[in-house]
Formats: C-alpha cells, sequence, structure tokens
C-alpha cells in the first residue's frame, strides 16, 4: 500500500482530498460552528477572525459553516449527474458498439448531434423551460454529459469484440445481454471509471457555474456558486465572500482530476509518460 | 480543395437537420405553451381567446406539421419575435449581440494558441525537467479554477485595489469623444480581462496536448533518420517535428468552440458584457422562449463552422486529407 503511494504521487494527493471534502460534507451538522441559514443583523460583512474563519455575509450568515453544507450540495450533484451520465453513456455505447452496423451508424449520429449544442446552452435552456432545482440541476448535467463515456465505452468495445474469448463466448452461444454485462463490459471498466471520476470534477464546475448564474442551488440553500454570487455583488467590500468559496471549488476540482489522471495511469501504465 | 470543402459542407447537412429537430423537440417538451402560459388564470381571457392565440401560433397543428413550418421560416433565418415587451425580430436581437461574443471567442482562441503552442512544446523538449514540472502544476490549476472566480479575483485586484483596468461593460463612459484609436484601445483594454478568463480552460488543455503530440513525433522513425543524419536538436525540434505536432492542434481548436461559446454566458455576466451570452442569461430569466431557442440554434450553427473551418484549414495544412490517403 505504502509502496503504491510513493509510486503514485498523483493518484495519492487526490484520493486524499476527495476523502477529506467528502467527510467534511458528510459531517458537516456536527463540524459546522453555525447554523448556515440564521441570519444575524448584527453580524453582517464581519471580516474573518476567529469566531467566523471565512467571515460572514450580507445577512450575518457564517460563511465557513455555510460552505461545508455547500460541500454537500455541490458533491450529491457531481456524484448523481455522474451517475445518470454513466448510466446512459454505458447503454448507448454498448449497444452501438456490440451490434455495430446501423445500429451503431444511428446511435453515434444522435451523439454527433447533441455534441454540437454547447453543453453549457443546452444546460440552461432545459433550466429555462423547468425551475432550478438541486434535482433538475443533477438531472439536466447527468443528461447533457453522457457523450464523451458513450463514445469512449463504444470504441472499447469495438476493440473488446475481435478478442478470441469474445468470439469463443459467442460461438457457444451466450445471449447478447449476458455477453455485454458479465463478458465485455468488465474489461472496459478501467477507462469507464477514469472518465466517471474526471466528470464529477466537471459536474461541480458545472453547478457551481450555474449557481454563480442564479439558476443553480436557490438561496437559502448554500452552494459555493451562490456564496460567489454574493461576492460578485460586494467585491468593493467584502473579498472573504469571493475568495474562499472559489478555492474549496478549486481544490474539490483538483482533487478529482488527480485521481482520475492517477488511475489512469494505474490501469495504463503504457501511458505513463 | 474547393471539392473538399464542397463536401465537407454538404456532409454538415444532416447534422444541422438533426441540430433542428432536438432544438424543435426540447421547445416542445417545455411544460406549458408560451401563448397560454400565464392566460389560464386570467379571467378576462375566454377558451375562445386561448384558442385564437393558439391558432395565431400555429400551436393547434400537428407537431410534425409545426416542425415543417417552424423549419421553412428557420431556412430564411426567421427565428420568430421575441416574447419580452419590445417584440423585435429574434435574429436582429442576436445580431446586435453577436460581435461582441465573436471578439472575445477569436482573441481567446488566438491567446490559446500563442500560449498554449511554445508552452506545450517546450515542456516536451525539455521533458521533466523544472520548466516541464512547473507547467504541469500549473496546468491542473488551470483545469480546476473555476473561470468565474479567477475572474473575480483578477476584477478585485487589477480593477478595484490597483484599478488598472476596467471591470465592466466595453466602453468608457466618455468613449464617444475619443478618438477612433483611443476608442479601440479602450475596447481592447475592456476586452482584456474576459479574453483572458475565456481562454484560461483552453491554455491548459491545449498546452497539455501540444506536450503529448510533440512527445509522440519525437518519438516518430524520420526524427530518428533526421538525429542520425546529424542534424542538430533544435532544428529537429523546432523545424521538422513542430510542424507535424501542431497538426492536430487544428482540429482540438475547432472542439474547443461550444466551450467557449458555451462559457460566453458566464464570462459576459460576470464582466456586464452586452454580448449573445449575456442576452440569453437575460432571455431565461424572462423565460423568452423564442430568444433562448434562437441562441441555442445558433450557437450549435457557429460549432459546425467552427468545425468546418477547422477542417478545412487542417485539409489545407495537410494534403493527405483532402486527397483521401490514410494519415
Amino acid at each position: 500500500m505504502r509502496a503504491m503511494f510513493r509510486q503514485q504521487p498523483l493518484f495519492t494527493v487526490g484520493l486524499f482530498i476527495v476523502i477529506g471534502v467528502i467527510v467534511l460534507a458528510v459531517f458537516a451538522p456536527w463540524l459546522a460552528p453555525y447554523d448556515p441559514t440564521h441570519v444575524n443583523v448584527r453580524t453582517i460583512l464581519l471580516s474573518p477572525s476567529w469566531a467566523h474563519w471565512c467571515g460572514t455575509d450580507t445577512l450575518g450568515r457564517d460563511v465557513f459553516s455555510r460552505m461545508l453544507y455547500g460541500a454537500r450540495v455541490s458533491l450529491s450533484v457531481g456524484l448523481v449527474a455522474v451517475g445518470i451520465s454513466m448510466t446512459m453513456g454505458i447503454v448507448f455505447g454498448a449497444v452501438a458498439g456490440f451490434y455495430g452496423g446501423r445500429i451503431d451508424a444511428l446511435l453515434m449520429r444522435a451523439t454527433d448531434m447533441v455534441l454540437c449544442f454547447p453543453t453549457f446552452f443546452l444546460i440552461l435552456a432545459v433550466i429555462a423551460f423547468l425551475e432550478p432545482s438541486v434535482w433538475n440541476i443533477m438531472i439536466v448535467i447527468g443528461l447533457t454529459s453522457w457523450m464523451g463515456i458513450a463514445r469512449l465505452v463504444r470504441a472499447e468495445f469495438l476493440s473488446l469484440k475481435q478478442r478470441e474469448y469474445i468470439l469463443a463466448a459467442q460461438s457457444l452461444g451466450v445471449s447478447p445481454l449476458r455477453m455485454i454485462w458479465a463478458y465485455m463490459l468488465p474489461n472496459a471498466m478501467g477507462p469507464i471509471l477514469v472518465s466517471a471520476v474526471l466528470g464529477v470534477a466537471g459536474a461541480v464546475l458545472v453547478e457551481s457555474g450555474l449557481s454563480f448564474l442564479g439558476l443553480g442551488v436557490q438561496p437559502p440553500d448554500p452552494s459555493w456558486g451562490n456564496i460567489l454570487t454574493d461576492g460578485k455583488d460586494n467585491i468593493q467590500i467584502a473579498w472573504w465572500l469571493s475568495f474562499y468559496p472559489g478555492i474549496a471549488i478549486l481544490i474539490t476540482v483538483l482533487g478529482y482530476n488527480l485521481l482520475g489522471e492517477g488511475l489512469r495511469d494505474i490501469f495504463d501504465p503504457r501511458l505513463r509518460s | 480543395m474547393l471539392r473538399y470543402s464542397l463536401n465537407r459542407l454538404l456532409s454538415m447537412l444532416p447534422l444541422l437537420l438533426g441540430i433542428t429537430l432536438i432544438s424543435f423537440a426540447m421547445m416542445h417538451l417545455a411544460p406549458g405553451e408560451p401563448s397560454v402560459l400565464g392566460q389560464q388564470f386570467n379571467p378576462k381571457v375566454s377558451a375562445q381567446d386561448v384558442e385564437r392565440l393558439r391558432e395565431y401560433y400555429g400551436l393547434n397543428e400537428p407537431l410534425h406539421e409545426q416542425y415543417w413550418h417552424w423549419l421553412k421560416r428557420l431556412v430564411v433565418l426567421d427565428f420568430g419575435h421575441s416574447l419580452s415587451g419590445d417584440a423585435r425580430p429574434v435574429l436582429d436581437k442576436i445580431m446586435e449581440r453577436l460581435p461582441v461574443t465573436l471578439w472575445v471567442n477569436v482573441l481567446a482562441i488566438l491567446l490559446i494558441m500563442l500560449v498554449a503552442i511554445p508552452v506545450g512544446v517546450l515542456s516536451a523538449v525539455h521533458r521533466d525537467g523544472f520548466w516541464d514540472r512547473s507547467m504541469t502544476v500549473l496546468v491542473f490549476i488551470g483545469f480546476a479554477i473555476p473561470s468565474f472566480w479567477l475572474g473575480l479575483l483578477l476584477m478585485l485586484a487589477l480593477g478595484v485595489n490597483l484599478d488598472w483596468l476596467p471591470i465592466s461593460g466595453i466602453h468608457d463612459y466618455d468613449w464617444r469623444q475619443m478618438s477612433l484609436w483611443q476608442q479601440g484601445i479602450d475596447f481592447l483594454q475592456h476586452l482584456l480581462l474576459p479574453v483572458f478568463v475565456s481562454a484560461i480552460g483552453g491554455v491548459a488543455g491545449m498546452s497539455r496536448f501540444m506536450r503529448s503530440g510533440m512527445l509522440e513525433v519525437i518519438r516518430a522513425d524520420y526524427i530518428t533518420t533526421a538525429r542520425a543524419m546529424g542534424y542538430d536538436d533544435t532544428s529537429i525540434h523546432y523545424k521538422l517535428a513542430l510542424k507535424n505536432a501542431i497538426l492536430p492542434i487544428i482540429t482540438l481548436l475547432g472542439l474547443s468552440i461550444p466551450g467557449l461559446i458555451g462559457g460566453s454566458v458566464i464570462v459576459e455576466y460576470l464582466f456586464s458584457l452586452p454580448g449573445m451570452g449575456r442576452l440569453f442569461y437575460e432571455a431565461i430569466l424572462a423565460r423568452d422562449y423564442t430568444v433562448v431557442m434562437g441562441i441555442t440554434v445558433m450557437g450549435a450553427v457557429l460549432t459546425l463552422l467552427g468545425n468546418l473551418l477547422a477542417d478545412i484549414a487542417y485539409a489545407w495544412a495537410d494534403p493527405r486529407t483532402r486527397h483521401g490517403v490514410a494519415t
């Protein structure tokens, strides 16, 4: 274990960051020094101090406590959105790669079409039709980010299909569903896992962007993005509102990216440069 | 060359049709019809009035006919009228906002190429050296940094504390009194931060890509041959390898266009630029569906055009592609 950590510094640092953020998010109710939604007119816009580590916002709420609760939002959006995009991408990619021919052509053309849209436009347009809420954001981010995974799974399946053990299984009459699920998918799991981890990083960034625009998590619920919106409006008087939430996003996204890149190195030593 | 371009252009038609289908589906999956929305609880609006409105907007026709009518108008660039108070044609509204968005994105692409190519090449040439390692760290940070946060910090530092750069809009208050030259400088000063913020993610990705591309080329046989023939390192790296490593960048630039256009919403919101992204944001808040759909279609069309340009540029730079020789 220790040897692996030494050999894989990227992976190790990433893993520690990711676990750290998850722990903070899970134990937020016990760790937060204040109620994240408690409005207090006597503590409006206080700069960081021992009592309020990251200062207070325009309604006198403790920014550090809000950030701890914001971690819950960011991580759950990231995980659920990636769960949705993984499921869609794996189903589309597996069917296209396994059956090939016309089904493949049809599915891949559909993927190309969705890829033409700037993803952020697509997300915003759907949000415009629905109401912005945490659930809708998870679903919308998931539904607009499956294309990369679909292409990846398809490519993996196309190459797996040529392997001898698959030909052998085919000649033994294994059913297509079982073939995909039990014979091919496990062998494609490495790259899928890597892009899932990187996908969480992307989803966290998109969620914070949406919340920053006021189209994501709605106040009074805290999110790193919507604390930053407050920061933008008070940039001349309260730097801490802009500074700390951004650091939280940066470290979290960095953690997932490092973990993903580290996993890539572990699964595919050929790529190590 | 011309034939290749025309071929590429033709092959985009099915994609274009697909884009309109998806957009149309999205518009009609939305709960509530725009003409009926907000009217159903209005006592002054009778059921007949609603029916008249639906007829006026063609909403009583079957879906495929509605799509056909919408498509026919789309072909002549008729995106309908804005649902907001001014009821202006959507196309006019988009067109007056488009130049700012294009300026920011074209300048961002230039900045990405200017920075990422040298950074990537130097990292590959001095692989695992001090430069390469520090650049790798910066690239990881560049990937993870939320662009709007970087923008906020830069506004705070350069705009508020040091007062070097303007932090919003595209003109100074008294820009009409300036000479043409001063106006240009003023415009560029206003765009400096937005362009930098839009480019940061692209710079990180592109320099990483340039590095691995360059490393791959350096390993190629013809480079070994050149080395064996006694060429010095400098001409091998910068004359032979660079040309081949730079080719894939063209494709990647084409692929980065949707991200840039999508990102313009946040950048234009942050710096209060009167561009298409900002219009999109305002339209979403106002539930101005025709404008939202118009810009969504426009964004996809711009992406297609960008990819087309990238393909043509690639074919121009690499004759093998346009003659159909496998590379």
